[in-house]
């Protein structure tokens, strides 16, 4: 069977950071929540980074960007490029693309990159595509030319900026997937959703540097959400059918990335403890970033591989359960070393 | 193997909107345009079209045309492995209508769900994606939506009721099951460009909406029966589309490329149905007329429906299909071109 996986995967960190000291505006805001979303939404990264650019859509600039640095680095041309997930149409005619080379956007949230990758390798091992160039770019660190977040809302602290793109083919392979297991949960479909609505607290607008009035934005006002990607087992079962598809046990796992919802974070690392595995399985760089949308997980990836936590024959899990709830767990084996031992080698 | 619709239905509400009567308090806004531009809108406006009055348009809809699509067929919902859905309007932008119409439907709960966010050309792209699962093996049949909930609530994704050009638009849906059994056409060809182009707005969610503006005519709230308030109501203009779409050419250039991927060639076509542009389509017969088609191979319900956006050809293709319109082994050509500006088109061969 052709062992398909990611040829190129890269990574873009803005470079403005904003602390979590930033966001002590929000003070009030929090304080007016009922406890039960204090609590939730105190837990916040201890930075974030956000898009330099005014000018344009900082989604869109940042997948453009990232987008050309993959194909720079892995020395292919626009033509060797057969179809694209994951970017607005502009890139299209940034990076050169063939007229026909068709473009697809998946919107399943958060979990857009791992359902966009088992797309992807369903393209290249039928033999309908060679490469294909999938792109994840999140402006959620708000402002007038971001995304969703509504920076007067107490939960925008744990939003930021990021973009990624990977190539997925059969050649030159730095891992190899071995699964993807996906599962819906229609129940939480009003729960974490984003509407046109006015600012959460405008009277907080001039210190969050943003227009009054409407806009589409992000809303949590009930948790089932939260309550179901945290339920005990959630995790562990999912993974479980994942691996099960690789014919791999649990305990084949060397490092789970998952989403950055640190609400979560601490029933996710339990259920990998009861599992058997090491607390330490459990790895992201939600500290460090922040939620990046459907970004955090190729790029958690590709920072693991260039520390040198992702090694030459780990067994990765990238785990996201995406609002909606569309869960997606994509399960690889990482075939090289990082870049700094393969320049040494 | 061959992959096509096992079946393809549709659901559109109840509610019929005469055009002219309807929009008639759009006039002072009408008569505000350049004379040409208000003949050009007259000209293209449908007669009628059909809409549902709910916060939950999108919702409804796309489970009742989902719920259509395995009742025409003997399914069920066991039957389905993956579900493609794409919408236009709706009263969330995120998470989209995929897990909504999951639950709803009972589908099983590893079955694959992909929302598809492509402007119009989303339900072809959903038909390719489709066509692969099911020749790789990894489904057995796919159930395509698409979703068109534009005018009938201010959910704020939606269309501008104050602006002249919402005449056009209406409600409706369609869904169709792509497998490889008990086919009612065989997909020959899928063929995508991409022209140059403007961005789409959205964060990590490449939304159908626009940018957050006022109406376009706050007088006219009160008759269009909405709230005077910002949203992010469709864009409904796109000069760069227009130029690219309504270019001298451009239909009968595409359709030969695309026809090509299937060993055809233009003569071979017999059906082209395309979007409910109605500005655009005495130009796109005049080049099938200039190709040596006759004109009456395009045909579409514009008149009947309005733009649907997404669901406009699957729609049209399940009522051509289902009143018995296509002749056995037809070569049909599903051609839509969107704003951005992208084009796909779907060839099928029509064996019901």
């Amino acid at each position: 069977m052709m062992k398909v996986g990611f040829e190129t995967l890269v990574r873009y960190v803005p470079e403005e950071v904003l602390t979590k000291e930033h966001f002590e505006y929000l003070k009030p805001a929090l304080a007016k929540l009922p406890p039960f979303l204090q609590e939730q939404f105190s837990i916040v990264p201890n930075e974030v980074r956000k898009y330099k650019h005014k000018d344009g859509d900082r989604a869109e600039l940042m997948a453009i960007a990232i987008a050309q640095e993959a194909l720079d680095r892995s020395g292919l041309a626009p033509s060797d490029i057969d179809y694209v997930i994951g970017a607005a149409a502009s890139l299209h005619k940034e990076l050169g693309l063939d007229l026909d080379t068709p473009m697809l956007n998946i919107g399943n949230c958060c979990a857009s990159f791992v359902d966009a990758c088992h797309l992807a390798w369903n393209l290249v091992a039928s033999g309908e595509c060679r490469r294909v160039l999938i792109v994840a770019s999140a402006a959620l660190a708000g402002g007038p030319n971001g995304g969703t977040t509504d920076l007067t809302m107490a939960i925008a602290p744990i939003f930021g900026d990021g973009a990624a793109a990977a190539i997925v083919s059969s050649q030159n392979l730095k891992c190899e997937f071995l699964s993807y297991y996906g599962e819906t949960d229609g129940t939480c479909y009003r729960s974490a959703r984003g509407e046109v609505r006015p600012l959460a607290n405008p009277e907080l607008a001039e210190a969050a540097c943003v227009p009054c009035g409407v806009g589409p934005y992000f809303c949590m006002d009930d948790i089932s959400y939260i309550e179901v990607a945290s339920a005990k087992g959630y995790l562990r079962n999912s993974l479980e059918k994942a691996l099960q598809k690789a014919d791999l046990p649990l305990s084949a796992l060397d490092v789970v990335i998952c989403h950055h919802l640190g609400d979560c974070e601490a029933s996710w690392i339990q259920d990998l403890v009861d599992a058997g595995l090491g607390a330490e399985a459990f790895q992201n760089l939600r500290l460090k970033t922040g939620n990046t949308g459907h970004t955090d997980l190729p790029t958690d990836l590709a920072q693991f591989v260039e520390d040198g936590l992702v090694k030459p024959g780990s067994i990765v899990a990238l785990w996201v359960p995406g609002s909606g709830i569309s869960l997606g767990c994509l399960v690889l084996r990482w075939l090289v070393g990082s870049p700094r031992e393969e320049a040494r080698t | 193997m061959k992959v096509g619709f096992e079946t393809i239905a549709t659901y559109l509400p109840a509610e019929v909107l005469n055009v002219r009567e309807h929009y008639s308090y759009l006039e002072p806004a009408i008569t505000r345009m350049p004379e040409p531009e208000q003949e050009r809108l007259r000209r293209a406006a449908p007669v009628q079209v059909r809409r549902l009055k709910d916060v939950s348009a999108a919702e409804i809809m796309a489970v009742g045309a989902a719920r259509k699509a395995l009742d025409n067929s003997g399914l069920t919902a066991a039957d389905i492995d993956g579900l493609l859905i794409t919408q236009t309007g709706g009263k969330q932008f995120m998470p989209l209508l995929g897990s909504y119409v999951h639950l709803n439907l009972g589908l099983r709960v590893d079955a694959i769900v992909r929302n598809i966010v492509d402007d119009n050309v989303s339900a072809l792209d959903a038909c390719y994606v489709a066509w692969n699962l099911i020749r790789s093996g990894e489904c057995s049949r796919v159930l395509v939506v698409g979703v068109a909930a534009q005018i009938g609530g201010q959910t704020g994704f939606g269309v501008d009721l104050t602006d002249p050009l919402a005449q056009n638009y209406g409600d409706g849906a369609a869904a169709a099951v792509v497998s490889a059994q008990n086919l009612r056409c065989e997909f020959l060809a899928y063929h995508f460009e991409t022209y140059a182009v403007k961005s789409r707005p959205g964060g990590t969610l490449t939304g159908n909406f626009g940018r957050v503006r006022p109406l376009a005519n706050p007088d006219l709230a009160v008759k269009a029966g909405i709230e005077d308030k910002n949203g992010a109501y469709l864009v409904l203009e796109d000069p760069l589309f227009d130029q690219v779409a309504g270019r001298k050419g451009f239909i009968t250039e595409t359709l030969e490329r695309a026809l090509k991927k299937a060993g055809l060639g233009l003569p071979d076509v017999d059906l082209v149905i395309a979007p409910h542009i109605g500005y655009l389509e005495p130009g796109w017969k005049a080049d099938l007329e200039a190709a040596g088609l006759s004109p009456d191979i395009f045909r579409n319900l514009k008149d009947k429906y309005g733009n649907m956006a997404v669901a406009d050809v699957l729609v049209d293709l399940a009522e051509f299909g289902g009143e018995g319109q296509i002749p056995r082994d037809s070569v049909v050509a599903l051609w839509v071109p969107c704003p951005g500006v992208q084009l796909a088109v779907l060839i099928l061969r029509w064996s019901a």
